[in-house]
């Protein structure tokens, strides 16, 4: 009796590591992600929303624009957006609006910051996207695919609505 | 009957009454000149192709922003409040003369310009000149401008301005300063005084 207590004793560990595997095993069994999303965006954590550019004033090639957007990181660790390529567009920059008391600078930002369980807003006055030298002039009701890019190698297909120059 | 009426009024009163004081009004935004200032005559070329003077100008009110129509959101934001003052003003929406003068001469051509105000309203005036005509218009009116390449491009630049508007008045002097994203009912307020 004694001998089998010991015994058993002893193989415990052996038991409880089996056990552990066998649980593990168990939790590593998720359902298969469907076919078409790839690995890096079957579960994206950020989603942007009211995604919309600005319609150029006047005809022709080479123009600019600024774009907006609002930013939902759902995820449990920080991103940060760190390049957006936009079709149509030849180049695409984030930028920052900024006053010096009444003179308006607008510089570059090396990337925007959206923490785990927060929101960023890219507006007028503000951040906001600077899509370079467009094909061709955007008129209001087009839209424009953007890629967001995250230093984590996240990346997130956007579409944005031309919206008109002003209101 | 005038009893029902009685206390339907008394009641009415009473919520009245009750009412709190009127907050005091904020004071109205905009830097009045006191007296206004004189400005230099000067002469662009408008949206038009054709030549413009300061001088033109005179007889009416005129509100004035320099901007650059690749700037993609002070100066659309801007002329759109342009837009609304202008219908805020009502049956006194002509006696205002709405301008837009380019701080980027070397895009901004007269056809250009005319297509960028146009898309806001057929009325609004687009200035364009050099540089060597343009500084000493801007340094009158206390503007500051500068192009600031953008490195995303070979070509692309941008030009930090002083966003301010201006308010002339009949006779061509600077009258009133009001700052980027003053509300436009205000604007309004302020115009009216010298209409």
């Amino acid at each position: 009796m004694i001998y089998r207590w010991r015994a058993a004793l002893r193989a415990a560990p052996f038991f409880m590591l089996i056990a552990g595997l066998a649980l593990a095993g168990c939790a590593g069994d998720e359902p298969a992600p469907t076919p078409t999303a790839p690995a890096d965006t079957a579960e994206s954590t950020v989603t942007a929303r009211d995604v919309w550019v600005r319609a150029t004033p006047v005809d022709g090639a080479g123009q600019m624009t600024g774009a907006y957007l609002t930013l939902s990181n759902t995820g449990a660790q920080d991103e940060r957006l760190i390049a957006v390529r936009a079709e149509g567009a030849g180049a695409v920059e984030i930028h920052e609006t900024t006053h010096e008391g009444e003179i308006m600078h607008m510089q570059p930002v090396d990337g925007i910051d959206v923490p785990a369980g927060g929101e960023v807003a890219l507006a007028p006055g503000g951040l906001h996207l600077m899509l370079l030298d467009l094909a061709e002039p955007l008129a209001p009701g087009d839209t424009v695919m953007l890629t967001l890019e995250f230093a984590s190698g996240l990346t997130v297909p956007v579409e944005a609505e031309v919206r008109p120059l002003a209101e | 009957m005038l009893t029902l009426f009685a206390v339907v009024a008394s009641l009415l009163a009473a919520c009245g009454a009750d009412k709190p004081p009127e907050p005091t009004a904020t004071p109205l935004p905009g830097t009045v000149l006191n007296p206004p200032r004189p400005l230099e005559d000067f002469t662009l070329t408008d949206h038009t192709g054709a030549p413009f003077s300061l001088s033109d100008l005179r007889g009416r009110p005129a509100l004035v922003f320099f901007g650059f129509t690749n700037c993609p959101d002070i100066c659309p934001t801007t002329l759109g409040e342009f837009k609304r003052v202008k219908s805020l003003l009502g049956r006194d929406a002509d006696e205002v003369t709405f301008v837009f003068v380019s701080v980027d001469p070397q895009r901004d051509t007269p056809e250009r310009l005319a297509e960028y105000v146009g898309a806001f309203d057929p009325a609004f005036i687009g200035l364009t000149g050099d540089d060597a005509a343009l500084r000493p218009i801007a340094q009158e009116f206390g503007v500051y401008y500068q192009a600031v390449p953008l490195e995303g491009s070979e070509t692309a630049y941008t030009v930090d301005h002083t966003a301010s508007s201006f308010a002339l008045d009949r006779e061509g002097r600077l009258a009133i300063v009001f700052s980027y994203g003053t509300p436009p009912d205000a604007i309004v307020q302020r115009i009216r005084a010298l209409l």
